[in-house]
């Protein structure tokens, strides 16, 4: 079983990288609309 | 006991155990609504709030049958009517549907892994109060001069753009709508990923838990990806870019390649959840194991990945490379077979069981019926010169309210009754829930199997008024229509008369079936915190 400190970097860990990815998708979409209307 | 004052009880079994330094209940007045962490208390505003929502949404739907109950305009103008199919999709979608599933995933994600809460219960109240603001805002565009969005929920450029003030109110509550929506997901993630009690290995989770993780993850990915694009839109029309301009060098159509990137995996996020319910209440009323717990599992993490490389089948008709049109028909079918999988599976559950049609199981069972003849007319939808077809006919209408209808909102309602008695620790009426149910969905075939015929025989959808060749199935689908609206009152009465009081329900609630889970060994209502001391899973 994990400690609580554990979990507790487990969960701050998991919600960066959630956002982290969350914010690629939002930035890379609006990124290839201004590659695709560059070209 | 009401959800309202359950937790009254819970300072005294909290007494048993004084020493503990963090045991405490619910805040008193308005403090504990606004200022809630609980999951079961932030589930129960979710809830609410997407059963208000059903109401708003539904008297949107209620006017459009009124206007075509019969041929000619009689009750809206035409621009009013569009606001309406607009606004009916977008509060339904965003307002009803997404967070009736979040909030039963805040309700039951803890209770089902033996969690005492979710992992960030901040963010869960922010996440939740973004949407009453995010709905007014849309709600107010009914107000501003120009009136409510009426290019369609899809947004499509360059019509979308054609309206007045209510454009950036409608940009703005979408944004608040997806930034609440990945929040919850993220919310969701971490605390499947971190909070499970020791034992439970992936492989063991409940399958309601197994389908809001992947949901989860489905939300991450796309709905970034609808902000993306209406961020786009809200700088071609304020800031000069353009993106989807053809005179300027955009193009429009690529709006609707990204708008469907995020557009049909929305559709499984609107439907995977009612799996995980529906994978739920069938063993149990059935008195035996899921069949193929495993299969399952991989079923819906296939439908997830397909649900990214289909988008197209929505613009088939845009013109595009016949290459392309292949793949997106043929990954389009594929679809099938891990749905079909899923239905056998449910079917097989079923299969010499010692079958009980309680409420719960009565709803799942329409939805397996309904919602396969959804899938089924997705089929011929996938078929692209049959596309050519059917392409903006109601049989389009149809066939996706048959997803949504019998699909999602059944799910919900399949949910709400099997585990009503565990959050209220009252039973509710059985027979008016059994009367709400065959209103429902007989009202629901009424409604919307007319449809077919209509768009089979070339009837638009989204107009206000049609050739009189389609006057009689329109007048029976109205009918159908102020049938299935009125039932949901019943649906409301009832859960409301449950949450005051009535006959009390046992920890167990179904104890005659064979319930699975963790939720069930605890009291009905639940304590505050659901485990304190985290159970042990075999």
């Amino acid at each position: 079983m994990t400690s609580g400190h554990d979990r507790r970097r487990g969960v701050r860990r998991t919600a960066l990288w959630l956002a982290l990815l969350a914010a690629v998708f939002y930035f890379g979409f609006i990124a290839m609309g201004v590659w695709r209307s560059l070209h | 006991m009401s959800i309202a004052n359950h937790q009254a009880a819970v300072p005294a079994h909290a007494h048993h155990d004084d020493h503990a330094h963090d045991h405490h209940g619910p805040d008193k007045g308005w403090r504990r609504w606004v200022l809630a962490t609980n999951h079961k208390d932030i589930g129960t505003m979710y809830l609410l709030f997407s059963l208000l929502m059903f109401f708003v949404g539904g008297t949107m739907a209620m006017v459009i049958r009124a206007e075509l109950f019969k041929p000619g305009l009689q009750l809206v103008d035409p621009m009013f009517f569009n606001s309406m199919t607009t606004m009916h999709a977008l509060i339904m979608i965003f307002g009803a549907v997404m967070p009736a599933f979040v909030g039963l995933a805040n309700w039951m994600i803890p209770l089902q892994i033996g969690a005492p809460d979710m992992a960030l219960p901040r963010m869960n109240n922010f996440s939740f109060w973004i949407l009453p603001f995010a709905f007014s805002l849309l709600l107010g565009t009914l107000l501003v001069p120009g009136g409510a969005p009426a290019g369609g929920w899809t947004m499509y450029p360059p019509l979308s753009l054609q309206v007045g003030p209510s454009f950036p109110m409608l940009i703005f509550a979408v944004h608040l709508m997806g930034a609440s929506s990945i929040m919850g997901a993220i919310n969701v993630i971490v605390t499947i990923m971190n909070m499970r009690a020791p034992g439970m290995s992936l492989l063991k989770m409940p399958m309601f838990v197994w389908s809001w993780l992947i949901t989860a993850y489905l939300l991450i990915a796309v709905m970034p990806v609808l902000a993306g694009a209406v961020t786009m839109l809200l700088t071609d029309h304020y800031f000069g870019t353009t993106f989807f301009e053809a005179a300027g060098g955009g193009d429009p159509v690529m709006f609707q390649h990204i708008f469907w990137f995020f557009g049909h995996p929305e559709v499984y996020i609107m439907i995977l959840p009612a799996f995980g319910i529906v994978s739920e209440i069938i063993p149990t009323f059935s008195r035996k194991k899921l069949f193929g717990y495993d299969s399952m599992v991989y079923a819906i993490a296939s439908i997830a990945f397909l649900s990214f490389i289909v988008w197209a089948h929505h613009m088939f008709t845009v013109g595009m490379p016949l290459a392309g049109q292949l793949f997106f028909m043929l990954a389009t079918m594929l679809i099938a077979v891990p749905t079909g999988v899923k239905v056998f599976n449910w079917t097989a559950t079923m299969f010499k069981g010692s079958l009980s049609f309680e409420p719960p199981m009565l709803f799942a069972l329409s939805f397996l019926f309904l919602f396969t003849i959804g899938g089924f007319s997705g089929l011929m939808l996938a078929i692209v010169p049959a596309d050519f077809q059917y392409h903006d006919t109601y049989f389009v209408v149809a066939h996706f309210h048959y997803v949504l209808v019998p699909g999602a909102v059944f799910g919900i309602m399949a949910a709400v009754y099997y585990w009503l008695p565990k959050w209220t620790g009252h039973m509710y009426d059985m027979k008016l829930a059994k009367t709400h149910f065959w209103l429902s969905t007989i009202f629901v075939n009424v409604l919307f199997f007319p449809q077919h015929f209509l768009g089979l025989a070339g009837m638009p959808r989204r107009i206000p008024d049609y050739n009189t060749q389609f006057a009689d199935w329109n007048m029976i689908s109205s009918i159908g229509g102020f049938g299935f609206g009125l039932s949901q009152l019943l649906f409301a009465y009832i859960v409301f008369s449950t949450i005051r009081g009535g006959v009390k329900a046992s920890d167990n609630v179904w104890d005659e079936a064979k319930v699975h889970g963790l939720e069930w060994t605890v009291s009905s209502p639940p304590p505050y915190h659901s485990f304190e001391t985290p159970p042990e899973v075999k």
